[in-house]
C-alpha cells in the first residue's frame, strides 16, 4: 500500500509539473503553429504530416518505485507511428522484454524475448468547420503483436503423498505467441515536437497451447495471462 | 487542453493502480487424482429370472497399498465408492482390499501423463489404465469404465463382489 502511495505521490508530482509547462507552450505553439479552416466543409490537409517516434516510460516508472515487487520484469519499447492527413496512423512498435519469480513453493520462472507489433491507430477528434487544428490527438486502434521467447520452469515437484517420495519437474521452451490489441489514448503535444501521451489495451492470445502443455508465465508485450490481458503504458514522443 | 490534460492525470492515477496490483500466488485448483471404483453386485430378480446390477454397500471394508503401512480406509462401514491414489513415480500399483473380513488384491497398470497447470500450481500427474488385474476371493470380476483419472473424480473402475 505505501509503496502505490509513493508511486501515485511521485508520479502525480511529475505530471502537475508536466501538465503546468505544457499549457504555457502549448498556448504559445498554437499560436504560431495551427493553421485555420478556410471553408466551411473542406480541410485541405496533405497526407504526409511526419511521423513520430516514442518510447514507452511506463515499466521504467515500476521498476523504479516497485522493486522488490514478488516479481521482476523489465521492457524496453520503442515506436514508430506514421502521421496521414492527422487522422490516421500506421505504427510499428518494437520491442524486448522479460520477468523472472520465485514463489514460495519453490517454483521459478525466467523468461526473455523479443516482440514486434503492427497496427495503425484513428484519430477520433474532429476539428469542427472553422476552429483550429490542435495537435492533439484521441487515438483508437488495433495491433497485431507477436514475441518470440524462451523461458525456463524450475523445481515443479509432483508429491506423491500415500506412496512416499518427491518427484521435480524442469521445464526448458521457445514459442511464439500471437495476439491482437485494441488500443486506446491521447497524445498531447508537450513542447514544440514532444508529446507526451497515454494509452490503455485490450489484449488476446491467439495461441494459447495445449491444455496441459506448459506456457510462459510471461510473454513480453503481452504480459501476464493465459487468454487476455490488459496493458497500460505512458509515452514520451518525437513528431519529425 | 484541459480536457486532454485531466484525461491525463486520471490515466495516470489509474495505470497506478494497475501497476500495483500484485498477481495471485495461491493454487486454488484441485491437484487430487484418485482412482474412482464403485461397488456393484449382481442379484437374481426372481420375477424376471434375470440377473440385475445393483450397487453394493460394504458391511466393512479396508484398503491399503501392497508395501505402505498406512491405511487408506480402516473398518469403514457402509461404503459403496472407494477413491484410491495411484503411485505416482511407478506404472503399477497394488491394492489390499478387505471385505468382510475376506481379502483380495487388485493390481492397477497405467501409464502416466503430466499437465502443467500454472505456475502457482505447478503440475499434476494423470494417469491412463492400461490392465486392471484383481485375485477372487470376494471379488467377481473388475469391469473398466474410464481409463483417464484426473483432478475430475469419475468411477473408473467397477468392482463386483461375488454373492
Amino acid at each position: 500500500m505505501s509503496k502505490t502511495l509513493k508511486y501515485l505521490l511521485l508520479s502525480s508530482l511529475l505530471v502537475f509539473s508536466a501538465i503546468a509547462t505544457a499549457q504555457q507552450s502549448t498556448t504559445n505553439a498554437t499560436k504560431s503553429k495551427t493553421y485555420i479552416q478556410e471553408k466551411k466543409d473542406t480541410l485541405s490537409v496533405p497526407l504526409w504530416q511526419g511521423f513520430m517516434v516514442e518510447f514507452d516510460v511506463e515499466p521504467l516508472i515500476e521498476n523504479v518505485i516497485l522493486n522488490n515487487s514478488t516479481y521482476t520484469a523489465y521492457t524496453y519499447q520503442g515506436n514508430i507511428q506514421g502521421n496521414l492527413k492527422n487522422a490516421y496512423f500506421p505504427v510499428v512498435e518494437i520491442g524486448l522484454g522479460g520477468a523472472s519469480k520465485s514463489l514460495t513453493n519453490s517454483h521459478s520462472y525466467q523468461g526473455d524475448g523479443m516482440y514486434g507489433k503492427l497496427g495503425v491507430d484513428f484519430n477520433l477528434l474532429k476539428p469542427k468547420p472553422g476552429t483550429k487544428i490542435i495537435k492533439n490527438y484521441f487515438l483508437a486502434g488495433a495491433r497485431l503483436g507477436a514475441s518470440h521467447l524462451n523461458y525456463t520452469i524450475d523445481n515443479l515437484t509432483i508429491a506423491n503423498d500415500y506412496w512416499g517420495g518427491t518427484e521435480d519437474i524442469n521445464y526448458s521452451r521457445a514459442t511464439t505467441k500471437v495476439w491482437f490489441e485494441v488500443v486506446a489514448g491521447v497524445r498531447v503535444s508537450f513542447f514544440k515536437n514532444i508529446y507526451l501521451g497515454w494509452s490503455v489495451r485490450n489484449k488476446h492470445l491467439l495461441n494459447q497451447g495445449k491444455y496441459g502443455s506448459p506456457k510462459p508465465w510471461y510473454i513480453p508485450g503481452y504480459g501476464i495471462g493465459n487468454s487476455s490481458a490488459w496493458g497500460f503504458s505512458y509515452v514520451v514522443g518525437y513528431h519529425f | 487542453m484541459r480536457k486532454f490534460n485531466l484525461w491525463l492525470i486520471l490515466a495516470l492515477l489509474f495505470g497506478i493502480g494497475w501497476s500495483s496490483c500484485s498477481t495471485e500466488e495461491t493454487c486454488r485448483k484441485s491437484k487430487t487424482v484418485l482412482l474412482g471404483a464403485k461397488l456393484y453386485q449382481d442379484t437374481l430378480n426372481t420375477k424376471t429370472n434375470q440377473y440385475v446390477t445393483l450397487s453394493y454397500k460394504a458391511d466393512s471394508l479396508t484398503s491399503l497399498g501392497v508395501g505402505v503401512n498406512m491405511y487408506i480406509y480402516k473398518s469403514a462401514k457402509d461404503l459403496s465408492e472407494i477413491k484410491l491414489p495411484l503411485d505416482k513415480l511407478q506404472t503399477q500399483s497394488r491394492f489390499s482390499i478387505k471385505f468382510n473380513e475376506i481379502y483380495d488384491t487388485i493390481t492397477v497398470v497405467y501409464h502416466n501423463t503430466d499437465e502443467y497447470m500454472s505456475l502457482e500450481c505447478g503440475c499434476v500427474r494423470t494417469h491412463t489404465i492400461d490392465t486392471v488385474l484383481t485375485t477372487n476371493h470376494i471379488i467377481e470380476k473388475i469391469q473398466l469404465s474410464k481409463p483417464i483419472i484426473n483432478t475430475t473424480y469419475v468411477e473408473n473402475i467397477k468392482i463386483f463382489i461375488a454373492k
